[in-house]
């Protein structure tokens, strides 16, 4: 794992100083709320419906066991004992006091962590693929690239005042888990004529104005990252729009120039730009390469008789396995998606118990590491398959051991309207609807695959755009409704969903995809053709008279 | 008819204006406030930077009853998030 150097150490710990000393002028009124509230979002500070939330990063969302323990520790000493991780793999703190916070942060600095640049207009937390350094479709580790691109973002003085925030996601596999076609950047490392290159997208996203990104290079070398990259912020920085709020995001430039007139500003200013300068030298990268070494796996059989044994005695773990354990580049090792997503739970939150559970999992099944997936789960990447019954066996006395991942339970949610203070209605109580009215894991792993994605609001941190089923909360004369949307997808074949008819009010939704289910199952192939494979072939049309034929028969 | 929220500076808590000088958390105990009643007390509460953060007015038509578009959003600013019932305030 990455460790901080002296100057990551320093630039944390001058910050928090410099945000004590705001604090204290802020509560002796020395400076106003207007000019504090800049400051405390710039340190991940927000003001939401019911107290402060503060969102500390989890760089591509990798963590060692002591920092879980941490975030454990303050979620029970400044929090109400739980914390949320997000769609963004990070993790919000709901009920924390402002005069707590310095405390909070510098709790957090002892363990290499922080909580800058998860606000404003700046370059976000960089995000990558859950299964890195795991997954055996991978041509290189994502995080190497993600751990140059945050330290070349972090604190830099030409991006800190960009039009509108900004994120860039990371994925090294054929599989593309991080969905980065929906991101400001998306960078796709593939094999390319026997070396490694990146494929580019930029200008994709969510909210009022979703797009999924054109690529605009697919043959960049991996040691012309930075370069590249500085050269899509400076066009976007200086022809990006700052006079609308909801025009000023990449995708809304890229649109407006067409991605080919959009490529060859970049090219143009790549050109010119000095890369010699930017781009990290060789033996810089290795430097940071080598803090991602994989860890020392011992030699194994991909086959372990232990394992399969308990898979054939004990069908509750067979099940587990089957969605939850996947496979692993190293023979006799699996991958595990510990769900936070308990039938009827809350997406993504974890009590400070869960998350000292999984920190002490993680330290002894799989080798000090963890991470948070952007579907709102916690990964252990790296376990023996000899482990695997005793780790879920562990994780069902913490109550993470549902075996959903993937399947229709498995719900992204964003905090909605029970904490967002932008939000227009609620989210988790439709995913706690849902997640009840399929609370049967049989049924579930019968359906397959199905992703639903619910946002409390036309922002979309609920990525209800490629959500194979989409719910997208809106506010009707001051009544929760909602709207469906249908066939998106957030991974390498990404594509919008397509909103269909008439919002239903949150009681109606579990019935309504029911019977959108109900008309898959009669109308797939067989069991291997998943809900997003069927409604392609056949579109949305019998997707849709599903969904509304018995609110037609109810207006008849 | 309108009352008057806003969050307590220190701990983020929801608060609202009783109309007799104290900051409450139990919107049943919120003054229940004529226009221009409101538009003073938003005033003053404006001004009262180092107690209280982001004061607003809420619609009413009687006591602990927001009404219009602010309605669901005030009723779980009030009560706090329906998907918690531990936590819910009086």
């Amino acid at each position: 794992m990455y460790r901080y150097d002296e100057f990551d150490a320093e630039i944390v710990r001058e910050r928090i100083e410099e945000f004590r000393a705001q604090v204290e002028r802020r509560l002796k009124g020395e400076i106003t709320e207007d000019q504090f509230k800049p400051l405390r979002l710039m340190n991940g500070l927000y003001l939401q419906l019911h107290a402060y939330m503060l969102r500390v990063a989890i760089p591509y969302g990798t963590l060692s066991s002591r920092q879980l323990a941490r975030l454990a520790r303050i979620a029970r000493d400044f929090d109400k004992g739980y914390g949320h991780f997000t769609t963004r793999q990070n993790i919000q703190y709901n009920w924390v006091r402002l005069v707590d916070v310095v405390p909070i942060l510098e709790a957090l600095a002892e363990v290499e962590m922080h909580a800058i640049q998860t606000s404003g207009n700046c370059i976000r937390n960089v995000t990558a693929d859950h299964f890195a350094a795991a997954a055996a479709d991978e041509v290189d580790d994502p995080r190497v690239w993600s751990e140059i691109i945050r330290q070349w973002s972090t604190f830099h003085p030409e991006f800190s005042f960009l039009p509108r925030k900004f994120k860039i996601a990371v994925t090294a596999a054929e599989t593309d888990r991080a969905a980065v076609q929906v991101h400001d950047i998306g960078l796709h490392l593939k094999k390319r004529d026997g070396k490694l290159a990146f494929t580019v997208y930029v200008g994709g996203g969510q909210g009022r104005t979703p797009f999924v990104a054109p690529a605009i290079r697919d043959d960049l070398a991996p040691e012309d990252l930075l370069s590249y990259l500085e050269a899509i912020l400076r066009v976007y920085n200086r022809a990006g729009r700052r006079d609308n709020l909801y025009k000023s995001r990449i995708k809304i430039l890229v649109s407006a120039l067409g991605a080919e007139e959009f490529a060859r500003q970049v090219e143009e200013e790549w050109r010119l730009s000095d890369r010699a300068r930017i781009d990290l030298p060789a033996d810089e990268e290795q430097r940071i390469r080598d803090y991602f070494a994989p860890p020392c796996f011992r030699t194994l059989k991909d086959a372990d008789a232990g394992f399969e044994a308990a898979r054939a005695r004990d069908a509750a773990f067979a099940r587990w396995v089957s969605t939850n354990v996947h496979s692993h580049r190293t023979p006799g090792y699996a991958s595990v998606t510990i769900s936070l997503k308990p039938v009827g739970g809350i997406p993504g939150d974890a009590t400070a118990a869960q998350m000292e559970a999984v920190a002490a999992l993680g330290k002894r099944y799989s080798f000090d590491e963890i991470r948070v997936s952007h579907e709102q789960n916690l990964i252990l990447p790296h376990v023996e398959k000899a482990d695997l019954h005793d780790l879920w066996q562990a994780l069902k006395e913490n109550g993470l051991a549902t075996p959903n991942a993937g399947l229709i339970s498995d719900i992204i949610a964003c905090p909605g309207l029970d904490y967002c203070d932008l939000a227009n209605a609620r989210s988790i109580p439709i995913a706690q609807g849902i997640s009840n009215r399929f609370a049967d894991l049989e049924q579930q792993a019968q359906i397959g695959e199905l992703k639903i994605k619910i946002s409390g609001c036309i922002n979309a941190c609920g990525h209800h755009h490629v959500g194979h089923i989409g719910i997208l909360g809106v506010d009707k004369h001051g009544e929760e409704f909602y709207q469906i949307l249908l066939g998106g997808r957030g991974d390498e074949r990404a594509k919008l969903g397509k909103i269909t008819g008439k919002g239903l009010p949150a009681e109606a939704i579990p019935d309504a995809i029911a019977r959108i289910v109900a008309r898959y199952i009669a109308l797939r192939t067989d069991e291997s053709e998943r809900f997003i494979d069927a409604y392609e072939r056949l579109g949305p049309k019998p997707f849709e008279e599903a969904l509304y034929a018995e609110i037609k028969e109810l207006a008849a | 008819m309108k009352m008057l929220t806003a969050h307590d500076l220190k701990t983020g808590a929801v608060v609202y204006w009783s109309g007799d000088g104290r900051w409450t958390p139990r919107i049943a105990d919120a003054a229940l406030l004529e226009d221009a009643a409101a538009a003073e007390a938003l005033k003053a509460a404006e001004a009262a930077e180092t107690v209280i953060v982001h004061p607003y007015l809420v619609p009413m038509d009687q006591p602990a009853a927001p009404i219009a578009r602010e309605r669901v959003r005030e009723l779980i600013r009030a009560r706090g998030p329906s998907t918690h019932p531990e936590f819910a305030r009086p």
